[in-house]
């Protein structure tokens, strides 16, 4: 069965860090439609939050003139957040998905992001192309809801 | 974010409030470390019972802290008992990262040792 989208927003901000925590905010005010948990909610702001960061140290290697785009379309249980950059990519997204893997260490990155981002979410999908960009789709259930 | 530091003979309390994401990470940690090298104390103690929203930033922040006190000979704590419901979110990150392999969970700064 497929489920009708009943809400989405598209916005394109600049790779700043400050912008974490718009993304963050904007995806769940979304979410907050449908009334999820405050559990659900903090899973997606957490989710989100990684996805946006990874494009600004890795896509753009901090790099604050380029533009993230963020698609985030909303159905009857359950939210989509598209995270696209069009930064260096990853060669290996296998790899990169793995815990603990990190390209940064130096500067204290954990590795983790991916991780977290699939321990939070239902589904992630991750497409990238070397020097092209890549694209961060992660698809949230709102099981409090108890549909679909 | 917001971090209020407190010493208490050899420990240096580290209470984060507020959102701790990658773009105030760097501020927060060359805060505690110059902190640390001020106060030569041994050993510190993370308070984020009150965080309002963490990611893998956080991980990073005390990650880089344990290093850091450890190569002088100190431990590092954190804080378990957290009464907001975010706390618990918090607590699911660090676990599934597997920071309290090196960090010492700690239920009150008596078991810190002050």
């Amino acid at each position: 069965m497929t489920m009708d989208r009943t809400n989405y927003m598209r916005v394109v901000f600049p790779a700043k860090s400050e912008n974490e925590s718009l993304a963050r905010i904007l995806a769940s005010s979304m979410a907050a439609q449908l009334d999820p948990t405050l559990e659900e909610i903090s899973d997606l702001r957490t989710a989100v939050s990684e996805a946006v960061t990874n494009c600004i140290i890795h896509g753009y290697k901090l790099d604050s003139s380029k533009e993230i785009e963020m698609i985030c379309e909303l159905y009857e249980n359950y939210i989509v957040v598209t995270v696209v950059d069009q930064g260096c990519g990853i060669a290996d997204v296998q790899l990169a998905r793995k815990p603990l893997y990190t390209t940064d260490p130096e500067n204290e990155r954990s590795g983790m992001g991916f991780t977290i981002m699939e321990s939070f979410s239902d589904e992630l999908d991750v497409e990238s192309a070397v020097n092209k960009g890549t694209i961060v789709r992660i698809k949230k259930i709102f099981h409090s809801l108890g549909k679909g | 974010m917001e971090l209020e530091m407190k010493r208490k003979g050899n420990l240096l309390i580290l209470k984060v409030t507020g959102e701790l994401d990658h773009h105030c990470a760097d501020e927060l940690r060359r805060r505690i470390d110059r902190e640390i090298l001020r106060t030569l104390v041994k050993d510190v103690v993370f308070d984020f019972t009150e965080l309002t929203f963490m990611d893998s930033a956080g991980i990073g922040v005390l990650m880089g802290r344990y290093r850091t006190v450890s190569h002088l000979g100190g431990t590092t704590w954190f804080l378990t008992e957290g009464k907001t419901s975010y706390f618990k979110h918090v607590m699911k990150i660090l676990e599934m990262a597997g920071v309290f392999n090196y960090i010492h969970k700690c239920k009150s700064l008596k078991e810190c040792g002050v």
